[in-house]
């Protein structure tokens, strides 16, 4: 069932730096296996742009100690002038450690800029 | 008086530019404060690195922009056996005061450097701006503080359980159990 389902990210991307979910999220998503991530990117601007998505876990919610669990929307193109509609998931079969943090980052050329929200949906039993 | 000790911090730092942090989420805790006293004692020292502390701040919990005093414990180099280095912060600093949260980076420098670094922090002042909500790590309690912290950056309009100027803290223990401090 369903147990939490959140707004974690609504900002305006107008470089191609690496951005973060705010980190009170990272206990929260890393609670569950089964999280559902949707991304809605709209007013996208620039050549060839690009959106890359990638969770970290970390097992004390430190940076240094962040590492790799999932990349899943790995530089996918992004269509100009229209809403544009990623879906992504954690599952169980990559457990991860205490916290899930999430990263997005635009990529591609000519100043690539857009507006980016991030649902969580977090699945499982109570 | 004393509001609360904690070591936020037991590391082993290997190499140039080695870096140790503690957990986000002492963030909201140590910005409670009037004052800071962080202390450092470093060993197990090999090629005598040095060792620089800063403190950063910023809005967000995870993403800190202002090194709202750096260094806080200036660059010291290292000798093979123990030491012991202090430095001071005041939230009364009139060109840095604390911001939402606030949070400390160790740093050692100097090739092959490796070092054993532990730190606490004490905070002083008249008292807590807010009573300290009991806490449990458990994932309602934590929904429940995320979805107030989110609400806390958000226009009056798009509050959706926070009422307006209202702002919340959280004990360093409600995100992560294994985290220790005394009052």
């Amino acid at each position: 069932m369903q147990l939490f389902h959140e707004l974690v990210i609504d900002d305006w991307v107008g470089d191609t730096s690496v951005r973060a979910v705010p980190g009170f999220w990272d206990a929260v998503i890393g609670s569950l296996e089964d999280v559902r991530i949707i991304a809605v990117v709209d007013r996208v601007t620039g050549t060839s742009p690009t959106f890359l998505l990638f969770v970290n876990e970390s097992p004390d919610l430190t940076v240094p100690h962040a590492g790799n669990l999932a990349t899943p929307l790995f530089n996918v193109p992004l269509t100009v002038g229209q809403s544009n509609l990623l879906q992504a998931a954690l599952t169980g079969a990559t457990p991860g450690s205490y916290g899930s943090h999430i990263w997005f980052q635009l990529g591609g050329t000519g100043a690539p800029s857009a507006h980016v929200r991030i649902w969580a949906t977090g699945r499982g039993r109570p | 008086m004393r509001l609360f000790q904690a070591q936020v911090l037991d590391e082993f730092l290997e190499g140039d530019g080695a870096s140790g942090e503690p957990a986000h989420s002492w963030g909201l805790l140590l910005a409670r404060a009037e004052s800071l006293k962080v202390t450092c004692i470093v060993d197990t020292v090999v090629a005598s690195p040095t060792l620089t502390v800063t403190l950063l701040g910023g809005i967000s919990d995870v993403t800190y922009f202002e090194a709202t005093k750096s260094p806080i414990v200036p660059a010291t180099g290292l000798g093979t056996g123990t030491t012991v280095l202090t430095g001071t912060y005041s939230g009364l600093d009139a060109g840095f005061p604390p911001p939402r949260h606030l949070t400390l980076n160790a740093v050692i420098n100097g090739a092959g450097g490796k070092a054993h670094v532990r730190m606490w922090v004490c905070g002083r002042g008249p008292q807590l701006l807010e009573a300290l909500p009991p806490s449990q790590a458990t994932l309602p309690a934590q929904l429940d503080m995320a979805r107030r912290l989110a609400d806390e950056g958000r226009l009056p309009l798009k509050k959706r359980v926070l009422s307006p100027g209202a702002s919340v803290f959280y004990p360093p223990d409600l995100w992560l159990p294994s985290l220790r401090w005394e009052r």
